[in-house]
């Protein structure tokens, strides 16, 4: 008993510790709203698929709810690595409690273990369980039967489970053993797209959990139970404690890479710094990632709601510019979070100076992804007569979005924008023009000349709008301090 | 302030919320000394040391530092100045020498391959020149934290705990370029607990506590006699540490 109790007192207090970095990462209050936004998500989801079901069998509707939540137990074990690399740029050395074997006389392996069953609640905590409360709380407006949705509950419950087993499972055999690693990988690959060359896929019979939720035969019950206590008792088996860092040699690039963005004057050398960081660091494709997904996301979501719900909304191309706009904070909230900016405190530099090299980069990133996406989808939409309009909306509320974003929370962008207060005034500032653009833009291409003349006018005062706070950085950062 | 002072405080004051981390404190340090600023842990050290860098405002009082005001021009207070801070934090994701060179850039120093090369090779860098600052050892993010303090001349530095972390050849090699530094000229402002290092280089020391100055002399003035440093520490601190 004096076991368990001690077992249970370590995945408390690693559930503390994961609460605490992340609050600290991302803002408190961002934190404990994100539970909040998958209920109201998963509500509003649940209450509008009764127009979804009308087009949409239900055997579809189950392949795709299981197949986003294997994903999502996929990437939280992916993700329980990368936060941890973050954290440490972030705050300099951390030490979580998964290092204590270092140090104490405990086996990694049971540390770890307490680490994975902490992994696995806290995030049924903070995503699974807002997802099914939203689902309950839409049952008197869908009249959905409660047993179903207990059942539902249930198996993608395990569904999650699965993925994140798998997740741990692969990141232990990656750190053991490399080659076997690909094999397995390459393996599921492999068979995801033989399924899906074959049709096999679209039927979901590689997920038991989903089988088991269409047929509710208790031998795919079993299977999945099997599988997810295999994985997870292979992933503890085989983990291999690895805290030595490897070093890596690299050959001087900073004046190389200075006299590559030579263009930038004086901003030439920070900016050298900021990309050799991101290259490095190995975020320059998330970042690009993190730009490119909402987009992808938002053209989804746009086709949902004209092919599945049917509504009838036509949007053209200028509205995907103006949501463009929206999604470029990403990046620069990423360039903020690669690396502490601590040791510009002992130089002659200041803050301002550091936040527009930031914004440079994130010009040069940023134009070139939206203006590329822009250009593809006025081909795809044939709406490539809107192109101009499109570019200068996009450019423009891209601009626009990040430099209130950098005026209102300068290097500290996750810290500060959650702040009730702050994220207030964002989006007193950039929801209305965006809207206003958006509202105008269904009017396109019918009344072009007079619509499109309205956007072009409201884009001039979002750059006069730009240009003043632009200046007005160096006043509201010019006296704050590196060090957090 | 006289053209020989480096240092000059009056009435500087420095609280956090409640907390009142400096207290009224007033000071005047000559060019060509080295000033040891001794204290127990929370004392009040590092904050006075930040204002003095232009890290931090005053809440109260005025400082110069070689006749500027650090917090009024940050960035013009660090042009002539070198600061090792208390915790060394290079940069993640360049290597010992880019930083150096990044420090340069900066600083616009000339000829500075050679000054590299000569701070690579006397704190023994060469190995570790190519690896990430997120990669290196304790002890050689403080010595590359030493060398980007040092790399430009300046006329004035500040050490925060400078020998923590480096083994004892290092520390030797420091203290031998320190005495060096001084002669030609220059003036070391010092925060340290190694009270054997403050004996042995400082002319004269302070001794703070909860934020206000207890004590302040060359050793002998501060010492009674037979007694060490250690001795007078305790004894100037013994009512802050026995209430701790």
């Amino acid at each position: 008993m004096r076991g368990l109790s001690k077992d249970i007192d370590i995945i408390r207090l690693m559930m503390l510790e994961e609460y605490r970095m992340q609050s600290a990462m991302i803002g408190k209050f961002q934190f404990l709203f994100f539970p909040i936004l998958i209920a109201v998500f998963s509500l509003v989801i649940s209450i509008s698929s009764t127009s979804l079901l009308q087009t949409m069998p239900m055997e579809r509707v189950y392949f795709l709810l299981h197949t986003i939540m294997i994903a999502y137990g996929l990437s939280v074990g992916a993700f329980a690595l990368f936060g941890e690399s973050i954290a440490e740029r972030r705050f300099g050395q951390i030490d979580l409690m998964l290092s204590t074997p270092l140090t104490q006389p405990i086996d990694f392996k049971s540390v770890f273990l307490a680490f994975y069953i902490k992994d696995t609640i806290y995030y049924m905590a903070i995503s699974i369980v807002p997802i099914i409360s939203g689902i309950l709380l839409s049952i008197p407006v869908t009249g959905f039967r409660l047993s179903s949705v207990l059942f539902l509950s249930f198996t993608i419950t395990l569904t999650f489970l699965l993925g994140i087993s798998l997740s741990f499972f692969l990141s232990s055999v990656y750190v053991r053993w490399r080659g076997i690693f690909a094999i397995i990988a390459g393996s599921i690959l492999l068979i995801i797209l033989g399924s899906y060359a074959t049709g096999l896929y679209g039927k979901g019979d590689m997920i038991p959990t989903l089988v088991f939720q269409q047929t509710r035969d208790p031998a795919y019950l079993v299977l999945s139970l099997f599988l997810i206590l295999a994985f997870s008792f292979f992933a503890v088996r085989f983990i291999k404690i690895e805290f030595g860092k490897r070093s890596q040699i690299y050959p001087p690039e900073i004046v190389k890479t200075r006299e590559r963005f030579s263009f930038m004057r004086d901003y030439s050398t920070f900016i050298a710094k900021e990309w050799l960081d991101m290259r490095r660091s190995r975020t320059l494709y998330p970042v690009i990632g993190a730009y490119i997904g909402p987009l992808v996301f938002m053209a989804f979501i746009l086709w949902f709601l004209r092919s599945v719900l049917t509504l009838p909304i036509q949007f053209s191309i200028v509205f995907y510019a103006a949501m463009i706009g929206f999604f470029g904070m990403t990046i620069y909230s990423w360039l903020n979070v690669i690396d502490t900016p601590d040791f510009y405190q002992l130089l002659p530099v200041t803050v301002p100076r550091i936040i527009k090299t930031k914004l440079l980069l994130f010009f040069m990133l940023a134009f070139l992804i939206s203006s590329v996406f822009l250009v593809v989808l006025s081909i795809a939409n044939s709406e490539v007569h809107l192109l101009w309009l499109a570019l200068l909306v996009g450019l423009t509320t891209t601009s626009y979005t990040v430099i209130v974003t950098a005026y209102l929370t300068g290097l500290r962008t996750n810290s500060y924008l959650f702040d009730p207060k702050v994220l207030g005034k964002f989006a007193a500032m950039v929801v209305p023009p965006l809207v206003i653009i958006a509202i105008a833009s269904f009017r396109l291409p019918g009344d072009l000349f007079e619509f499109g003349l309205f956007i072009v006018l409201v884009c001039v005062a979002l750059l006069v709008a730009i240009a003043f706070m632009y200046r007005g950085i160096e006043r509201r950062w010019g006296s704050e301090t590196f060090v957090v | 302030m006289t053209d020989d002072s480096a240092i000059e405080i009056e009435g500087v004051s420095r609280s956090f919320g409640d907390l009142l981390a400096v207290n009224n404190l007033s000071l005047c340090i000559q060019r060509g000394e080295v000033f040891g600023l001794l204290g127990p842990n929370g004392a009040g050290k590092t904050t006075l040391l930040k204002i003095l860098t232009g890290q931090l405002d005053p809440t109260k009082g005025s400082a110069r530092v070689l006749g500027k005001e650090p917090y009024e021009d940050p960035v013009a207070a660090k042009v002539d100045i070198g600061v090792v801070p208390e915790i060394e934090s290079p940069p993640s994701f360049l290597t010992c020498r880019e930083y150096l060179r990044y420090v340069g850039l900066i600083r616009g120093i000339e000829e500075i391959d050679d000054k590299i090369n000569y701070w690579i090779k006397f704190l023994d860098m060469s190995d570790v020149q190519d690896v990430l600052g997120k990669d290196m050892s304790k002890g050689t993010k403080q010595k590359l934290m030493l060398a980007a303090a040092f790399i430009h001349e300046p006329k004035l530095l500040f050490l925060d705990e400078p020998f923590i972390g480096l083994d004892p050849y290092h520390q030797k090699h420091v203290k031998e370029y320190l005495k060096r530094y001084l002669n030609g000229g220059g003036t070391i402002f010092i925060c340290t607990h190694i009270l054997e290092i403050a004996e042995r280089i400082c002319t004269r020391i302070a001794i703070i506590d909860h934020g206000e100055i207890v004590a302040l002399g060359t050793v002998d003035e501060l010492t009674d006699d037979e007694e060490t440093l250690d001795g007078a520490f305790l004894r100037y601190t013994r009512g802050s540490i026995e209430r701790s």
